[in-house]
């Protein structure tokens, strides 16, 4: 089973995402609030993947990628970004981001997308 | 795929919107002070994103179209090309405002009737006024109607798509064209087609692509991409490299070979998808769960510490240890008294002694865990007030502003923990009793200073927990309640005539406030159009189990103090025995048990009082407000007064227990029967299982099996005081011993 860590400031986000991951046979091994939790849980965890609110307190999504990256080059991160974050969206495409989830997601869509990345 | 249910998300978003929104109040109330705080206008930013996002998913469009535009204009705050002026203060604190209740109805009812269009229409005429005239801020703006069209260059500068498609292929040998068709109506298709780009430029050079990169956005996304790059990589590699989600067909084209690789793996994209060219933020793709959510009220969920359950399921894991226990205990006296053994008569005893001892400690085992799960079940219940009393920093500002007062608040024991459930049900009554304060409590600011008084008036919010309960205290530095107009305020009001009027003492006339005919009139104000009356925030409290006071000093304040019970549930009793009755006193009503001997009774004004320490307490018995089916107790009419006292009110030949009783303000002595010992009872309504009693406030089931009836002891107090205002005047202040 793959192993996905979910990164997002609400904790209803992250319940909406997991159900969705849940569905698509993917394991949640952790949910981190902000990009400093997250940067901690993805080199402590090494999920297969993250998925990654870009708006987020303390440290936003993009940096959270970067520094993820920077640990990890392998590492694998789905940004989810509402419609109108373009140049975040841009940035965290050319820091690597292997694809992205567009809020509000068509639940059929992320399950497509954790299956083309399984 | 099913049993992912969206309707099931309703108490997250709920509880986490109404979090935003306290901390938007907060938020906007530190930019009034300081419109250049980076750090909350950030934070605002951010929560009403959050909002926004929540709501699309939830298929609450009026919410998501709202703080779409609080949103965009937000980031124009933050990004400094707004100023922070009062009327877009008001602006997003009316937002708020309206939110608020938008959600409020929807945790009640399902679904919401608070219309946020109006707001809407202005917030974003707001973000358009600025934007429209100045050209130079359109292009910085990163919010929702401006495609950012400089981030297209800023990734293209390294893909160079300059050269046209033709030209460019003449002198590649390697040259892949790789081509994805996206799924119809795709969100961000442009911005899928750059991720393709920037994934399949890590395998080789990007020679062009169609269409130019530059030339897409929201208005004009494409169905198709095509990347023409030079490179060695093979086919499959590329092919996962385009995979990305929304990409329905892949082709991979070797440029000479003409060799086409269509992608069967799913369905080929039918066009034609609702409007392909609309862009709209707004339009959501998950469509709500209507018939479910239609009028069902929503679940309270209530956020418990991790410590807390970790407690619980260590005492959980005790009990477990403690059924092991007994079930040894159980088996071994089993097999010692199964048929006959050839063990001795004296070793049979000595065993069963000690299994019996083993009995007496399980069984102590057992009471400590269970007290444990009991309060740790509690505990789980129990939240801090704080964020209650935040939120009033709000309804201080708006009532300052609204009133011309200058008004500071202070808070204190924001820790103090209590039921969730009375926290939510508080707010109102609290909020009721603030206004009063704000409105007719504090004085204005010249008046205050021609009273030698400080310029702004101070409400504080108090809670501290006293015994099993937690008093709550809402003071102001005011004028205090002006006795002579409440005495004439009650006679125009026809409460009571004139002349009752003038007998009447400041404390009972300040008593009235908390009538409906008086209260209602008086305090509404404009700051909420919601407003309670005095009497509701009486009867709220009361329906808490709860005690609500008013204290006033003329020209110093007034204070009202809340007491309720620690929790709804449980509470610490003293068992008493009336009659043949078992009655339960709460506590923390109890001053102290004397017991007094029959020369110690006096009569006051024709009522039977004791004298402790130097302070008069009239004597009372339940007789005095209780009828039995009409008449005296069945053991009193039977003539078999038993242990009763004949003239039931604790004089007579016999020592007699006392329980000294008060509730604030009152302190009576309670004469009883007989002193039963202190317990735990757990609460049960009345109400519900049979009908509700004045002077009681529920029933309970004692160890033996037996209902225990529990005292209301303010109703109690009350009752016991109109009956001393019906005083008979021939018969009052008749001194000295009985």
């Amino acid at each position: 089973m793959k192993r996905l860590l979910i990164v997002d400031d609400a904790i209803f986000m992250r319940k909406l995402i997991g159900g969705v991951a849940a569905e698509a046979g993917w394991e949640v091994v952790g949910e981190a609030g902000n990009g400093v939790e997250a940067v901690a849980m993805y080199h402590r965890l090494r999920p297969d993947l993250v998925t990654m609110d870009l708006v987020m307190p303390e440290m936003g999504g993009l940096e959270a990628l970067r520094l993820i990256r920077a640990g990890d080059p392998t590492a694998r991160v789905v940004v989810v970004t509402a419609l109108d974050q373009k140049q975040v969206l841009l940035d965290s495409i050319r820091e690597g981001a292997v694809d992205f989830i567009v809020k509000p997601f068509d639940r059929q869509r992320v399950i497509d997308l954790l299956a083309k990345l399984a | 795929m099913s049993g992912f249910n969206i309707a099931e998300l309703m108490p997250f978003y709920l509880d986490e919107t109404d979090e935003h929104i306290a901390g938007l109040n907060d938020a906007l109330l530190r930019l009034e002070q300081d419109p250049a705080d980076a750090r909350a206008l950030q934070e605002a930013f951010r929560m009403f994103h959050s909002i926004k996002g929540a709501s699309v998913v939830m298929g609450f469009q009026p919410v998501n179209r709202l703080t779409h535009h609080l949103e965009s204009l937000f980031e124009q705050l933050r990004s400094k090309r707004r100023t922070l002026d009062r009327s877009v203060l008001d602006l997003t604190f009316r937002c708020l405002d309206d939110l608020r209740d938008y959600h409020r109805d929807l945790r009640a009812q399902g679904q919401s009737d608070v219309d946020l269009s109006a707001l809407t229409a202005e917030v974003d005429a707001t973000v358009r006024g600025e934007t429209a005239p100045s050209p130079a801020s359109a292009s910085a703006s990163a919010s929702a109607p401006a495609p950012a069209p400089a981030a297209a260059p800023a990734l293209a500068k390294e893909p160079e798509p300059r050269p046209p498609l033709d030209r460019a292929a003449i002198d590649e040998p390697n040259r892949v064209a790789v081509t994805v068709v996206f799924e119809a109506g795709l969100p961000l298709a442009d911005m899928k087609a750059r991720l393709v780009l920037n994934r399949l430029s890590s395998r080789g050079r990007v020679i062009s692509t169609d269409p130019p990169v530059e030339r897409m956005d929201e208005a004009h996304p494409p169905s198709r991409f095509t990347v023409i790059l030079a490179a060695d990589a093979d086919p499959a590699e590329l092919r996962s490299l385009a995979d990305v989600a929304g990409v329905v067909e892949i082709r991979i084209d070797r440029e000479g070979s003409g060799e086409m690789e269509p992608v069967p793996e799913s369905e080929v994209a039918s066009d034609a998808g609702p409007e392909p060219g609309s862009s709209a933020p707004e339009v959501s793709r998950t469509p709500p769960a209507t018939a479910d959510r239609k009028r069902v009220r929503v679940a309270e969920t209530i956020r418990v510490d991790s410590d807390r359950l970790d407690h619980l399921m260590n005492l959980a894991g005790e009990l477990v240890i403690t059924k092991a226990r007994f079930v040894a205990i159980a088996r071994g006296l089993e097999e010692l008294f199964r048929g006959s053994s050839a063990r001795d008569e004296p070793n049979r005893i000595r065993e069963a002694r000690e299994q019996v001892k083993a009995l007496t400690e399980a069984i102590h085992g057992l009471g400590r865990v269970s007290d444990g799960l009991q309060k740790g079940v509690l505990d789980t219940r129990m939240v801090p007030i704080g964020p209650l009393f935040e939120r009033f920093r709000r309804v201080i500002r708006d009532l300052g502003h609204s009133s011309g007062k200058e008004v500071h608040l202070k808070l204190g024991g924001e820790k103090t923990e209590l039921d969730k459930r009375m926290i939510d049900e508080l707010s109102d009554p609290l909020i009721h009793m603030v206004r009063n304060a704000v409105d007719h409590g504090l004085e204005l600011p010249e008046e205050r200073l021609a009273a030698g008084k400080p310029r702004g008036g101070t409400v504080s919010l108090q809670a501290s927990h006293r015994g099993n309960s937690v008093v709550i205290t809402v003071g102001d530095d005011g004028r205090g309640i002006d006795v002579e107009r409440l005495r004439r305020k009650v006679v125009a009001r026809g409460l009571v005539d004139a002349d009752e009027a003038r007998g009447l003492s400041d404390r009972e006339l300040i008593a009235f406030i908390w009538h409906p005919g008086l209260s209602t009139a008086e305090t509404v104000t404009e700051i909420s159009g919601r407003g309670v009356g005095m009497d509701i925030v009486k009867s709220r409290i009361e329906n808490l189990s709860g005690a609500v006071d008013v204290r006033a000093v003329p020209g110093q304040g007034t204070t009202f103090t809340v007491r309720l019970p620690l929790t709804l549930a449980i509470m610490s009793s003293l068992l008493v025995r009336v009659h043949d009755e078992v009655y339960a006193i709460p506590l923390d009503h109890i001053d102290e048990i004397v017991e007094t001997r029959p020369g110690q009774v006096y009569r006051v004004q024709g009522r039977p009082a004791i004298e402790i320490r130097e302070r008069v307490v009239a004597l009372a018995r339940l007789d005095d407000v209780f009828r039995w089916g009409g008449g005296e107790h069945p053991s009193l009419r039977n003539g078999s007064r038993g242990t009763s006292n004949s003239n039931g009110n604790g004089e007579g030949e016999s020592r007699r227990t006392v329980v000294i009783v008060q509730n604030g303000e009152t302190t009576i002595g309670l004469v009883v029967d007989e002193l039963i010992g202190m317990q735990e009872v757990v609460l049960k309504s009345l109400e519900k299982n049979f009908q509700a009693i004045p002077g009681l406030s529920g029933a309970s089931i004692l160890g033996d099996g037996r209902v225990s009836l529990i005292l209301d002891l303010d109703a109690v107090i009350e009752m016991l005081g109109r009956r001393t205002s019906r005083r008979v005047p021939a018969e009052s202040t008749v001194n000295g011993g009985v």
